[in-house]
This record gives structure tokens, C-alpha cells and sequence, in this order.
């Protein structure tokens, strides 16, 4: 069999042509058939993927402001609580304060009336032991002096000597 | 030759296209297979494409987007992100001469060792670094020639003529070199051919055809990046 | 006796061009020291930087493919002197 290992001549550039011919088809269909669509469809995937990833991450920052959010409402709410209990608190003291001022004022005045009540009752009792003091002093004095003097002239002598006795001696 | 030492490219026919002589050598043929291997694989992918799921299920999905990606990744790291359409190119030159280097392997002749093949890769190479070199630089591009000194212009022209001369030989000595070792070795006695030659088959044709396409397409892409003005790079 | 001339004439040069491949293929040399020198350096400054094994290796691999160039050469100027040889079909003329 004939053949050669290298010739530099014209057959050469021939073999040199047709082996360019090849290797530019065989490359033309590869990159055809093989590379650019292997290379598009990871592209592609790395396209939608890195979009989920995208609205994940929207996702996700929109989560973390909406729990900052609530956070802070939560914390607002707290601090409302607080506020309002301190105040029903204080009313709450207060009205307590408020009650017992009212419970004392009217004790007081309760006593106060009771008091009076009693000096009037006092008041009273003196009057009717005035009264029969002057009855008995009289009905003493009438029988006493019976017939010298009336009756008349005999109370108005009695309530002389009684009212000078009596506004000295019965205030003590 | 009557030796069984045979690590010739065989031409099988030649015929007369337009009165020039056209060889249809070894070579050609085993570029086609590699070809009509390489293009089933691609239409395979192609309609397994659409079964394609976002997470991989399959270790065949696994496979390809590993590669895709290991390609990507591979340009856009050597030229940049916004010449990784390169990728496109360099995917099948890389696939053509990995499956080229373990050729061997299944007892073919290799297409890459043949000066054609990586001629014509390399001539590929040398179009699209003058021609990225003209698309980024624009004028500055041919005073480059005339720097540091005018008078060195011949020695930059040439210096440029002798990057895809080094790449095709480089590929093409790497590879030739493996198949007439193993040529020599199997044209040994047989009690010699007995696990010595699966030993050489790992060292010449998957270790080093992996090594060679590897520095082939970085070289390549390392010479057209150099094209490439750094901060038009992304 | 023309056809001895030539065959033998074609002997020296066939003897000759394999010299020379032998010869070409010195170049190997220099490559295998630059690689050395660069895979021990690699070793180096993984050594200092671990976490960057990734680059380190990248870039030793591209430098070493870059030095290996020159053996590149030799080996090809080897393979055409073998196989490919212009000198010999130089003399049929």
C-alpha cells in the first residue's frame, strides 16, 4: 500500500483545504446542534432561577417588614396597655382617695348632726326640767302661799328666780 | 517496509477534480468517522435536549452540562466574558482533537497526526487572530509591526507566521511521534506485544492526545486573547 | 553503471539524512531541561501556594508546551529527513 507520513506540496495545501472544510463543518454543527442550545437552556435556567431567587428575596424583605411592623404595633399596643392601666390605676387610687374623703365628710356631718341632735335633745330636756322645775315650784309655791298671791303673779315671780338661776347654774 | 513497521497514511484514491489530483487519504476517512461520531452524539443531545430537566435527573444531562460549562468557563476565563461566543468554536475544535488523540487508541491512524489537520487548525487559529487583532486594535494593529523599531518589521511578520507553525507542529510532532513509537512496537515480536503496548497507549494516546488538546485550544485561545485589548474584555 | 552511481549515491545521502535525524533529534535536550526546570518550579510554588494548584498547573502546562516547541522542531526536521526526504528526490534528477 502506498502513503506518505508528510509531503510539503501541492496534494499538501489540497489535504490542508479539505481538512479546513471538515473542521469548520464539523464545528458549525456542534456548535449548532450541541453547545449553543445546551448553553441556552442553562442559561435560561439560570435566568428563571436567579428570578425566583429575586422574588424570594422580595419575599422575604417584605416579610421582615411586615413583622417589623408588627412588631411595633405589638410594642405600641404594650406600651397602650401600660399606659391604661396606670391611668384606670390612678383613677382607680383616686376614687378611692375620694370615696374616703366623702365617707369621712359624711361621718362628720353625720356626727355633726348627731351632736346637734343631742344638744337639741339636751336643749329639750332642760326646757322640760325647766318647766316642770317651775310646775313643781309653783305647784310648791302655790301651796306655800295659797292665798296671798295669784297665780299670775306667781309664775312671773317663779320665771324671774328661775331664768336668773338657771342661765348661771344649768350651763355647766 | 515488508517489516509490518507501517505507521504510513494510506492513500486509498485519488481522483481529478478541475485537472488538480485530489488524495483521499486516511486521514480524511478517519475524520469523517470522527465526524459522523461526534455530529450522532450531537443530534442525540439535541433531541434529549427537550427532556432536559432544571435539576439533572440523568447522568447523561450531568455529562453534557458539565462539559458546556467546563468550556464556558474555560473561555470566558482565558478571553474574557464578552468573547465567550468563542466557545462556540473551540467546543468542536477541542472534541475534534480529543477524539483525534484517542483515535489511536481503537488501532486507527490518528487525524491529528497528520500536518494537514493541524495545519488547518492552526490556519484557523492564525485567521482569527489577525482577524480579532483588526477588529479590536484597528489601525494601531499594523503599527504594532513597526514597534519598538521600524526595522524589525520582518522579524514580527515572521514571529506571527511562526505561532500557527509551532501550534500545528507542536500538535502534530506530539502525535506523530506517539504513532510511530507505537508503530515500532507493534511491528515487534509478538512476545514483546504482550501488555506493553496498553501501557504506551496511556502514556501516548490518552495522556498525552489529552494533554496536547488541552494546550492546543488554551494556546489558541491565549494567542487570539492576546489580540484582544484588556479592557475590552468584559 | 550510471543506475550503481546513483543508487549509491543515494545510499550516502539516505546514510547521511539519518545522521542527521539522529542528529535533530539532540533538540530534545533543551526541552527536557526547560520542562524540568518548569514542573520543578511548578512544585515550588505549589508548595508556597496550595490553593492556587489550579493556575499554577494551567500556566507550568502552557510554558512547558511553549518550551517544548524547539523539540517539536527537531523531531519534524527528523520525521521529514525519514520519511519525507526532499534530499533524495533531489538526486533522481
Amino acid at each position: 500500500m502506498n502513503g506518505f507520513i508528510l509531503t510539503l506540496d501541492q496534494s499538501f495545501l489540497i489535504d490542508v483545504a479539505w481538512q479546513l472544510l471538515n473542521t469548520v463543518i464539523l464545528c458549525g454543527v456542534l456548535s449548532f446542534l450541541l453547545y449553543k442550545p445546551v448553553l441556552k437552556f442553562m442559561e435560561k435556567r439560570r435566568e428563571r432561577i436567579q428570578n425566583q431567587l429575586d422574588t424570594a428575596d422580595e419575599k422575604l424583605t417584605d416579610a421582615g417588614r411586615l413583622k417589623a411592623e408588627y412588631e411595633k404595633k405589638l410594642r405600641e399596643i404594650n406600651t397602650e396597655r401600660e399606659e391604661i392601666l396606670s391611668m384606670a390605676r390612678t383613677r382607680a387610687a383616686q376614687r378611692e382617695q375620694e370615696i374616703i374623703s366623702q365617707a369621712k365628710k359624711e361621718a362628720e356631718t353625720l356626727k355633726n348632726r348627731a351632736m346637734t341632735d343631742i344638744q337639741r335633745e339636751q336643749e329639750k330636756a332642760k326646757d322640760e326640767m325647766k318647766k316642770q322645775i317651775i310646775e313643781i315650784s309653783s305647784a310648791m309655791a302655790s301651796r306655800f302661799i295659797k292665798a296671798s298671791i295669784d297665780e299670775n303673779q306667781q309664775k312671773k315671780l317663779a320665771d324671774e328666780v328661775i331664768s336668773e338661776l338657771g342661765d348661771v347654774k344649768w350651763q355647766n | 517496509m515488508d517489516s509490518g513497521l507501517d505507521f504510513n497514511n494510506h492513500i486509498i484514491a485519488t481522483f481529478k477534480l478541475f485537472g488538480i489530483d485530489i488524495r483521499f487519504t486516511d486521514t480524511i476517512l478517519n475524520t469523517w468517522i470522527i465526524m459522523a461520531v461526534l455530529i450522532l452524539f450531537a443530534i442525540v443531545v439535541r433531541i434529549k435536549l427537550n427532556k432536559f430537566k432544571d435539576v439533572p435527573e440523568t447522568g447523561f444531562q450531568n455529562f453534557i452540562e458539565a462539559i458546556v460549562e467546563a468550556m464556558d468557563s474555560f473561555v470566558s476565563s482565558n478571553m474574557g466574558i464578552k468573547y465567550k461566543y468563542f466557545g462556540n468554536w473551540f467546543f468542536g475544535v477541542f472534541a475534534f482533537v480529543l477524539f483525534s488523540n484517542l483515535f489511536g487508541l481503537l488501532s486507527f491512524r490518528a487525524p491529528t497526526a497528520d500536518l494537514a489537520t493541524t495545519g488547518a487548525l492552526a490556519f484557523t487559529t492564525f485567521i482569527l487572530i489577525h482577524f480579532m487583532g483588526i477588529m479590536t486594535a484597528k489601525g494601531s494593529y499594523f503599527k504594532a509591526y513597526l514597534e519598538p523599531v521600524p526595522f524589525l518589521l520582518p522579524i514580527n511578520i515572521i514571529s506571527e507566521f511562526a505561532t500557527p507553525v509551532s501550534l500545528s507542529f507542536r500538535l502534530f510532532g506530539n502525535i506523530l511521534g506517539g504513532t510511530i513509537i507505537m508503530g515500532l512496537v507493534y511491528s515487534l515480536p509478538a512476545y514483546v506485544k504482550v501488555g506493553i503496548p496498553a501501557a504506551l497507549h496511556v502514556y501516548f494516546d490518552v495522556f498525552a492526545g489529552a494533554l496536547q488538546t488541552f494546550i492546543f485550544v488554551m494556546l489558541s485561545m491565549a494567542f487570539i486573547g492576546d489580540k484582544i485589548p484588556e479592557e475590552m474584555k468584559n | 553503471m550510471e543506475s550503481f552511481e546513483l543508487a549509491s549515491l543515494r545510499a550516502f545521502v539516505l546514510g547521511c539524512s539519518a545522521i542527521g535525524a539522529g542528529i535533530a533529534m539532540i533538540a530534545g535536550v533543551g526541552p527536557g531541561i526547560g520542562q524540568g526546570y518548569a514542573a520543578g518550579k511548578g512544585c515550588e510554588a505549589v508548595g508556597r501556594q496550595p490553593e492556587a494548584r489550579g493556575t499554577i498547573m494551567s500556566t507550568m502546562l502552557l510554558g512547558a508546551a511553549v518550551a517544548e516547541t524547539t523539540g517539536i522542531y527537531g523531531l519534524v526536521i527528523a520525521i521529514i529527513l525519514l520519511f519525507a526526504n526532499p534530499l533524495v528526490d533531489l538526486i533522481q534528477k
